[in-house]
């Protein structure tokens, strides 16, 4: 069996004193989409991060295509295929939407380009449209689908999407989760972390429960569905 | 009121500012990046003036000293990025302070060991000895104009570069938000390195060009090192086009101030800066907000 693309495994980390991981192990596979759950402040996107690169391990390891990347760079990390969509969108004020997405713009690691800027913009019209505006000049929902299509230049293995319907009107927020289907059905994996579960259950192949820095439940969403206690107890839905 | 005068003003104030946007779109850009408030900036302007001072005695051809400021400035701004500065991006900022300072202090001392501590003339070139009639009653140094096409030219190149090309993008974005640069996978190193070595070498050129215009003398830098600060807050950090702007407002404001009104000019340029920094901190010519 192929090693997954991304791994964690007893991982730990935190900020200052405080410990937020106590020891995640959790792998993506190549084509496999992931929900990652939990209440706030269970340490959500400090595994995102941590994974990343971002922030430090205390212990344990991050793994890459079975390689020990736990003290790689981030910007290493992310040439491997690991495209993120940070909370907060990260979308570039004073570059033009075209200037943002050429930017991230990279074959993969085999040199092909699945993305190509034609394929971002034909799934994104609004961006061909804007393509000329400062990022500071767009609205919520066309940041966000920037900051999707500037990772998707990136040609990646790996998206991982970190509140990427947060703020979104009613409307916008299905566009996005339209969009991540699409996405998805193209053979990406995914990460996908979102306050709205019953959208994120139904684009995931597996969801994973985080509580106070530890995985305490894993499975199928409609394993999770099915488990109306389990649902109130960890998501309070 | 003199209008020839007041013209020969402007036109001194233009060829100030250029100046001064040679010397702070480096300031700026190596603070909006890397965010180290680089002290030892002035001392490259003033590492430059002396290279055309040697220069231009040794050789008698000052031009030369121009293209050896730019090589050796690019050459001088790696080194020290990649031998010193980079370790100390993530350190707090008193640890920079004081690492630049001491660079002051080492450039100072090693200037004057080797060259002294007098002040020298550098002749302006023969070519362009002469005055450049502009009206009938107004003539203007050609040298001043040199200095003021060759500044347009290098802002011209500055703003095509930051403005219209991919490592362009890449430095706005660097100055913008660091983290979401690594996340796309791009080096930031290489972009740090570049844009120490280019702010480096428009500093050195900067001297360089200067050294015609006033004496050449110890601790030169740290005067302009002082206005070029006042440009960068007033442009707001890590704006080209910021710095650009208020580099000619600054470079007008201070001598026309001091033409028209000695009294207060040595006061007015930092009123200038006082005020921007109560009522927009982000600069007088950050875009947005």
């Amino acid at each position: 069996m192929t090693p997954p693309i991304l791994e964690a495994r007893g991982l730990q980390a935190g900020y200052g004193e405080g410990l937020v991981l106590r020891g995640v192990d959790i792998a993506v596979r190549p084509g496999e989409a992931i929900g990652l759950m939990g209440r706030n402040g269970m340490g959500k996107t400090t595994l995102i991060r941590t994974l990343l690169g971002q922030l430090p391990a205390r212990a344990g390891q991050v793994l890459a295509d079975g390689r020990d990347i736990t003290r790689e760079a981030t910007f290493r990390r992310a040439q491997r295929g690991i495209a993120v969509v940070p909370e907060g969108r990260g979308v570039f004020a004073s570059l033009s939407v075209m200037e943002n997405l050429l930017l991230a713009a990279r074959p993969d690691a085999d040199g092909r380009t699945p993305w190509p800027l034609e394929r971002v913009l034909t799934t994104f019209p609004r961006l061909a449209q804007r393509a000329r505006n400062r990022g500071d000049q767009l609205s919520g929902g066309e940041q966000q689908m920037l900051a999707i299509g500037r990772a998707l230049m990136t040609n990646p293995r790996l998206l991982i999407l970190d509140e990427a319907t947060e703020g979104l009107a009613p409307l916008l927020r299905d566009e996005i989760w339209r969009t991540i289907r699409t996405i998805r059905e193209a053979g990406l994996a995914c990460i996908v972390v979102d306050k709205t579960v019953g959208a994120v259950l139904s684009v995931v192949d597996r969801a994973e429960i985080l509580v106070k820095g530890s995985l305490v439940w894993s499975g199928r969403p409609d394993a999770l569905r099915a488990d109306p206690e389990l649902m109130h107890r960890h998501l309070g839905v | 009121m003199d209008l020839s005068g007041l013209f020969a003003q402007v036109l001194n104030g233009l060829q100030y500012g250029l100046l001064l946007f040679l010397i702070s779109s480096g300031l700026t850009l190596i603070f909006g990046v890397m965010g180290v408030i680089n002290l030892a900036h002035g001392s490259m302007f003033m590492i430059g003036a002396y290279l055309a001072y040697v220069i231009a005695s040794l050789t008698g051809a000052l031009w030369l000293a121009l293209p050896l400021a730019v090589l050796g400035g690019l050459a001088m701004g790696a080194a020290l990025e990649a031998g010193l500065f980079r370790r100390f991006y993530k350190r707090e900022h008193l640890d920079q302070v004081l690492l630049t300072f001491a660079l002051i202090l080492l450039f100072e001392e090693a200037r004057s060991a080797m060259l002294g501590n007098d002040f020298h003339a550098v002749p302006v070139p023969a070519i362009l000895d002469f005055s450049v009639p502009v009206t009938a009653e107004f003539a203007y140094s050609a040298y001043r104009l040199a200095v003021l096409v060759v500044c347009l030219f290098v802002a011209l190149l500055m703003f095509l570069g930051i403005e219209r090309t991919r490592i362009g993008s890449a430095v706005r974005a660097a100055a913008e938000k660091p983290e979401m640069v690594d996340l796309l996978g791009l080096d930031a190193r290489r972009i740090h390195l570049l844009v120490f070595a280019v702010g480096t070498a428009l500093a050195m050129l900067a001297g360089a060009l200067a050294a015609p215009l006033q004496s050449v003398y110890p601790n030169m830098g740290e005067s302009f090192l002082i206005i070029c600060f006042v440009v960068v807050v007033v442009g707001g950090v890590g704006s080209i086009a910021g710095a650009f702007w208020a580099a000619l407002l600054i470079g007008l404001v201070d001598t026309l101030g001091k033409a028209y009104l000695p009294e207060i000019a040595g006061l007015v340029v930092y009123l200038l800066m006082a005020g921007v920094l109560l009522w927009r901190p982000s600069g007088l010519f950050a875009p947005g907000r």
